[in-house]
């Protein structure tokens, strides 16, 4: 922690020497990080957009696309990932309280849920090998498919499945990572009520991540789901 | 210029849970709703609630409701500038005059099942195509 040295000019040892007072501080945290998160918004938009434009080109295939994905598997993920966003919500709750060991304890269920979002994707990218509608030639991996691969436009619908979701999933791989060093900057004792910042911008990038998925689900997952 | 105290907006666990709750009975009204044929509406019913959801977050989950003037203003711009790229893009793809767009998005054709054709992989060429789409149950 702060060694009392230099640092008599009288603040508090949470504040950075070129803000005014704490406030300021994390004002420009948040701020900063939201334009982190406008990027973030137009990065996935840009995919969002893409897929829009193929699936008017090409609607049967992204309808026979649609069907072979498992929405049982989708419905609980996203289940899964909406408590991982509620115990992050806690975790930026306890952090604002300043009570650090429910912070962490959010912070360890929310890894939790999202290791459980993993091993589904898991199961289901499995499945997707084993059916043959992993469109990536040049890594190895063959549209084998016949019947499905018949029709137009799967081929790319699975392309966009599998970049949509697999940067979605890079995303959370990566939140994992955050979390892992956030618990270990709290036990440090680099958290406090007054400098909290760190867990809030954080919680912003999990729930930003749980929107992701919350437009994925219908528009990869439901397309083929109309009972008849 | 300081409002120190009022800035920090802390949610009660309470009110966390029943905005989770309202989103898992909102995943359920998406599921419940695409089973249904609304036709051309079933992807903008989709959308609408998937909006619904993006917006509780947004307001509550990521506390945008309670942030400054300039956060907002910057939480916004991002949408803002989606609005502009799917804006256009619809107004294009929705009004070509060769096609229908609108119907050819709410077509449904014969379901194909991963079991039915789990087999057949390996056989190299893609079909002849004409016949596709009536390899399902029904």
């Amino acid at each position: 922690m702060a060694s009392a040295d230099a640092h008599d000019h009288g603040h508090h040892p949470h504040l950075a020497h070129h803000f005014e007072d704490l406030e300021q501080q994390r004002e420009s945290h948040a701020l900063g990080m939201w334009v982190f998160m406008a990027q973030e918004f137009l990065f996935f938009g840009g995919l969002f957009g893409a897929y829009t434009v193929y699936r008017f080109i090409y609607p049967e295939g992204w309808m026979v696309g649609s069907q072979q994905l498992d929405a049982l598997i989708g419905g609980a993920n996203t289940i899964v990932l909406l408590f991982s966003s509620f115990t992050m919500a806690m975790a930026v709750r306890y952090a604002q309280l300043g009570e650090n060991g429910k912070v962490i304890l959010n912070i360890l269920l929310t890894m939790g849920f999202g290791l459980a979002f993993m091993v589904l994707k898991y199961f289901e990218y499995s499945a997707k090998f084993a059916h043959g509608l992993v469109p990536f030639e040049g890594l190895g991996y063959g549209f084998t498919n016949a019947a499905v691969a018949a029709v137009p436009g799967t081929r790319l619908f699975f392309g966009f499945y599998f970049i949509m979701t697999g940067m979605h999933a890079l995303h959370m791989i990566i939140g994992k990572g955050l979390m892992t060093w956030i618990i270990i900057e709290i036990m440090r004792g680099n958290v406090s009520k007054e400098r909290h910042s760190l867990v809030e911008n954080f919680g912003l990038y999990w729930h930003f991540v749980d929107i992701v998925w919350i437009f994925l689900f219908p528009l990869l997952y439901l397309l083929g789901a109309t009972q008849h | 210029m300081s409002s120190d105290h009022d800035s920090v907006h802390v949610s009660s666990l309470g009110f966390g849970f029943s905005i989770l709750l309202a989103l898992c009975g909102l995943t359920g009204l998406t599921v419940w709703t695409a089973r249904m044929d609304l036709g051309i509406f079933d992807t903008p019913v989709a959308l609408a609630i998937a909006f619904t959801k993006m917006t509780l977050v947004i307001l509550f989950f990521m506390h945008a409701k309670w942030s400054s003037k300039a956060v907002k203003l910057t939480a916004a711009s991002g949408l803002v500038f989606l609005l502009f790229l799917f804006g256009f893009t619809l107004a294009d793809y929705t009004t070509r005059p060769h096609d229908d767009p609108w119907s050819r998005l709410s077509i449904t054709p014969g379901q194909i099942h991963p079991s039915d054709v789990v087999d057949h992989g390996h056989h190299g060429d893609h079909g002849g195509g004409g016949d596709h789409g009536k390899g399902g149950h029904h």
